[in-house]
């Protein structure tokens, strides 16, 4: 089993939308890994992601959230994007301190809807730290070519800071038995 | 935010370090932004009266049948649904 880096992002200035295209299907997983920040006034926002452009009702999830002193758990169906609530930090939070997850896509590439894992937290070591784990679902059998991640807010505008990061990794299962 | 954001493309099938492109997001965008947040603000602010009516509804029928006195038919219609 090997895992290579086929795609990777630091970006410089405000961004507003990051897209990962042409992801090969050589491989047999992706794996995403995010560490993410906006150039806006807030503690935390959330954060959207569409597979291939798709902005049909075909996005799925369930959550469970915990912020240091509380927790909760709940979903989605039939949306149009990948909705992480806790998405990445803003300005209001410490300086330096990003959200980083990852999102694990098994069979990527396979004819079958697509599930995946994702599992993020806010790099705070303070009594509020917000994490969140989730298990989504893409109901398309094509497979996965591109990715997109963004801030769904318009007014105003919530844009990646610099120094956002997202690396995308290819898994090659393994072979011989 | 003071300046122009970008949206930054990566191109998986070239090589590391070859891979960005960065385009700044272009005024018919930003144009395209500014008519979805009125859309969504239009469509937020008529949920929102709306859901001020019927809640207004909702205490006049409670208020009447308290009182004892006859419901419009909105009202009554708001207490069967």
């Amino acid at each position: 089993m090997t895992m290579k880096l086929i795609g990777t992002t630091t970006v410089t200035s405000d961004t507003q939308t990051i897209t990962l295209s042409s992801i090969p299907s050589t491989g047999s997983d992706l794996y995403v890994t995010v560490s993410a920040k906006y150039n806006y006034a807030s503690s935390f926002t959330g954060m959207n992601m569409r597979i291939n452009g798709d902005s049909s009702a075909v996005y799925s999830r369930n959550f469970i959230f915990g912020d240091g002193s509380s927790k909760a758990a709940s979903g989605g169906s039939d949306e149009t994007s990948f909705f992480l609530n806790i998405g990445a930090t803003g300005t209001n939070g410490t300086a330096d301190i990003f959200s980083n997850g990852y999102f694990y896509f098994p069979n990527y590439a396979g004819s079958m809807a697509k599930g995946f894992s994702s599992d993020w937290v806010v790099e705070n070591n303070t009594a509020t730290a917000y994490q969140e784990l989730f298990a989504g679902s893409w109901n398309s059998t094509a497979a996965i070519t591109s990715l997109s991640f963004y801030n769904a807010s318009t007014n105003p505008v919530v844009p990646f800071a610099a120094g956002t990061t997202i690396s995308v990794y290819t898994i090659t299962k393994g072979t011989g038995v | 935010m003071s300046e122009t954001p970008v949206n930054v493309f990566i191109d998986c099938s070239k090589p590391i370090g070859e891979q960005e492109t960065i385009v700044p997001v272009t005024a018919e965008e930003l144009a395209l932004a500014a008519a979805a947040r009125d859309a969504a603000e239009e469509v937020a602010i008529a949920e929102a009266a709306a859901e001020t009516a019927k809640a207004a509804l909702k205490d006049s029928a409670r208020n009447k049948l308290i009182a004892g006195e006859p419901l419009t038919a909105e009202e009554a219609a708001l207490l069967v649904m």
